[in-house]
């Protein structure tokens, strides 16, 4: 009798155990903290590419060769299309926001607003034209025209099998002379990641 | 002396079991004639309705298959993409087998365990979720989808090698690449003009097609190849014209029926009979006999008579589709029949087939401890509290041990049967596609859509009916 229920009980404990759920904890932690879960591309990886292509690009001759054809005058950047190519879906706004703020930071180069951007500040420059004071209105047709554009591609090779992967990123930017099509800079970064995942757990 | 107090402690701790014992299809029933009217939209709030009392936690990638692939059916393509994602993530996360719940399964069955998908889930899941992502004109969103198809079939040749003794040894066929997925690639890089890429691709999906003859045959009649002459398919887009690809899917996927073995015991040997159960109708089992293999008598000496147990396996039956052929008129007046491009439900059958031996073999040896279990205590029951409470234990443990033996018939119900495709080049405007699902010679199931042709330019339409027989 005895073994029986002890028995039974032990495998009662068992299945009880095994319908459990698990309970969420939440902390707080710096923004800029490298935290890697599923080794899928994060934030840590778009910004890390962006601050070390961004100095790179920044810290090349085209900028000295800019300033000397034009009496020291900064040239005026914009960023265009960064491609997923990959096996991955990345949020590219996020990585473009972070290239836009690492170019700005710099500060060797001027900065304009994007297609989708000017689309907004076009609209209320037209409605500044009949609703705001003569003084205060901005003026049409006045905007800095980019002299260079930055363009891109991030692609991924995987390689996997049950319970390992390995990732390999590779981001291809190049900076190119809007009225020239001049490829002025190309700067690649690469990241490879291996993935493991237990077979078993508790 | 066997105590009662025993056998009643056996029935408590057996009833818990049975609580998630069998796996329940509930939720399925009245959704096929549903399906064949095309009613989505009350599928989808059958199937919403009843997450938490017929899916839970522990069938979630079951649930979220289901609805994902409803709402992609619905034209409900973000809400389609969300959930088809929660399945492909909880798949990856219960790759990691909890060892607590790996215990369940051996005491009880493989109902315990939480539902972690099949291979072609893992596998066509990434499919509608690129059709999803052309839907919503995310041309980029849909080729990283199909990026992930191929890593993961790429991972399931390495999961079940060809050189594996066992596979070759059955001689199974063997699911290593999907016509489908190149042809889906193939579009998404003409839509990119990367031409070379797109007749790698091309030929890639023609090699699918003729290596893998035991996977590439037609759902409504297995005798028949899935073959494509390679001028059937371009990928060249004729000189001021554009291309509509028609993608069809036909009929539904297959689902998993119990294979029940009744073991009958004579004095001095035992009596085994089949049967298959499609188990449709919820807790209470449809018991009509599909198929009946011959009875088989082992002799095994000193077998004690009259106990009656049952075991499930599960199995993989297609179902055939209503629509026989899919033809697509344009304008009233250009004609062609699509081609079968994937026997979606064969690609299910044959990677289940790779994987069920070890199921077969842990089921058999789980099901013969029980009843070895419930021998041995009935044959002492009889022997100390004589023949009425050895005939009581005898019931009792034997009913337990076979209510507990059911097999896992989970699998995700909304994927189509096979899929079908073809190609027009047309000039530039509007025109009206109209594609009909024919069975012989009637109309079944017939659609209409207007599509705008751009020069130069490539777009699927996607058109499906999910009526099976």
């Amino acid at each position: 009798m005895k073994k029986w229920t002890v028995l039974m009980l032990c495998v009662a404990v068992i299945f009880s155990v095994s319908c459990a759920s698990q309970s969420h904890k939440v902390t707080r932690t710096a923004s800029d903290e490298a935290i890697d879960l599923s080794g899928r591309w994060n934030d840590t990886d778009s910004r890390l590419v962006a601050e070390e292509m961004i100095r790179d690009v920044l810290s090349r001759a085209w900028i000295d060769d800019f300033n000397g054809a034009n009496e020291g005058k900064k040239p005026v950047v914009i960023v265009g299309r960064i491609r997923n190519k990959s096996s991955e879906h990345i949020a590219t706004d996020v990585f473009i926001k972070d290239l836009e703020r690492e170019l700005i930071n710099g500060g060797r180069i001027k900065f304009v607003a994007s297609k989708a951007e000017r689309g907004e500040l076009r609209s209320e420059k037209e409605d500044q034209q009949s609703n705001a004071t003569e003084d205060s209105a901005k003026k049409l047709a006045s905007e800095t025209g980019a002299d260079f554009m930055l363009q891109g591609t991030i692609s991924s090779v995987t390689d996997a099998v049950e319970g390992q992967k390995v990732v390999f990123y590779q981001v291809d930017l190049e900076l190119v002379n809007i009225e020239s099509n001049e490829k002025v800079w190309i700067g690649s970064k690469k990241i490879k990641k291996v993935v493991e995942q237990a077979k078993s757990k508790w | 002396m066997f105590q009662r107090g025993s056998i009643i402690s056996i029935m408590l701790a057996a009833a818990l079991f049975l609580v998630a014992c069998g796996t329940s299809k509930a939720q399925y029933a009245g959704v096929d004639d549903k399906l064949r009217r095309g009613d989505y939209v009350s599928v989808v709030k059958q199937i919403s309705d009843l997450k938490e009392k017929e899916y839970g936690e522990k069938n979630r990638v079951l649930f979220y298959l289901d609805l994902g692939m409803l709402m992609h059916y619905a034209g409900q393509y973000q809400q389609s993409n969300e959930l088809l994602t929660q399945a492909e993530n909880a798949i990856e996360e219960l790759y990691t087998v909890s060892i607590s719940k790996e215990a369940g399964a051996a005491i009880v069955n493989d109902n315990t365990r939480e539902y972690s998908g099949e291979d072609y889930e893992d596998v066509y899941v990434n499919i509608f979720k690129a059709l999803n992502y052309l839907a919503l004109n995310d041309a980029e969103g849909a080729a990283v989808e199909a990026k992930k198809v191929h890593i993961k079939i790429n991972k399931l040749k390495d999961k079940y090698p060809i050189e594996d003794e066992e596979v070759k040894k059955q001689e199974l066929p063997v699911f290593k690449e999907s016509a489908l997925a190149y042809y889906m690639s193939m579009l998404l890089y003409r839509m990119e003009k990367a031409w070379d890429d797109a007749e790698i691709d091309r030929k890639k999906l023609m090699e699918a097609m003729s290596g893998q003859k035991g996977v590439y045959i037609k759902l409504s009649n297995p005798e028949e190849a899935i073959t494509l002459e390679d001028e059937a398919l371009a990928t060249a887009i004729p000189e001021g014209k554009g291309v509509v690809s028609v993608v069809s899917f036909n009929g539904l996927g297959p689902e998993k029926m119990a294979r029940i073995l009744n073991v009958n015991t004579l004095g001095g040997g035992i009596n085994i009979s089949s049967r298959l159960d499609d188990k449709k109708d919820g807790a209470k089992a449809d018991v009509r006999a599909l198929f009946q293999y011959p009875q088989m008598r082992i002799p095994i000496p000193l077998m004690p008579p009259g106990y009656n147990f049952t075991v499930e396996f599960p199995e993989m039956v297609s179902k055939r589709p209503m629509a026989h052929r899919i033809e697509v008129v344009v304008d009233g007046a250009q004609k062609m029949d699509l081609f079968p491009i994937e026997n979606i439900s064969r690609v299910a059958e044959v990677t289940f087939a790779q994987k069920i031996a070890s199921t077969y073999v842990k089921t058999l040896i789980r099901a013969g401890v029980k009843f070895a279990a419930a021998v041995v205590a009935s044959e002492a029951a009889n022997k100390a509290g004589g023949g009425l409470v050895g005939a009581i234990t005898r019931f009792g443990t034997s009913t337990i041990a076979s209510a507990t033996e059911k097999a896992d018939l989970r699998l995700s119900y909304f994927f189509p049967g096979e899929a079908f495709a073809g190609e027009l080049a047309l000039d530039p405007g509007e025109h009206q596609v109209t594609v009909t699902y024919y069975y012989g010679g009637g109309v079944i199931h017939q659609e209409k859509k207007t599509v705008t042709v751009k020069e130069g330019d490539l777009q699927v339409l996607e058109t499906f009916y999910l009526g099976s027989q």
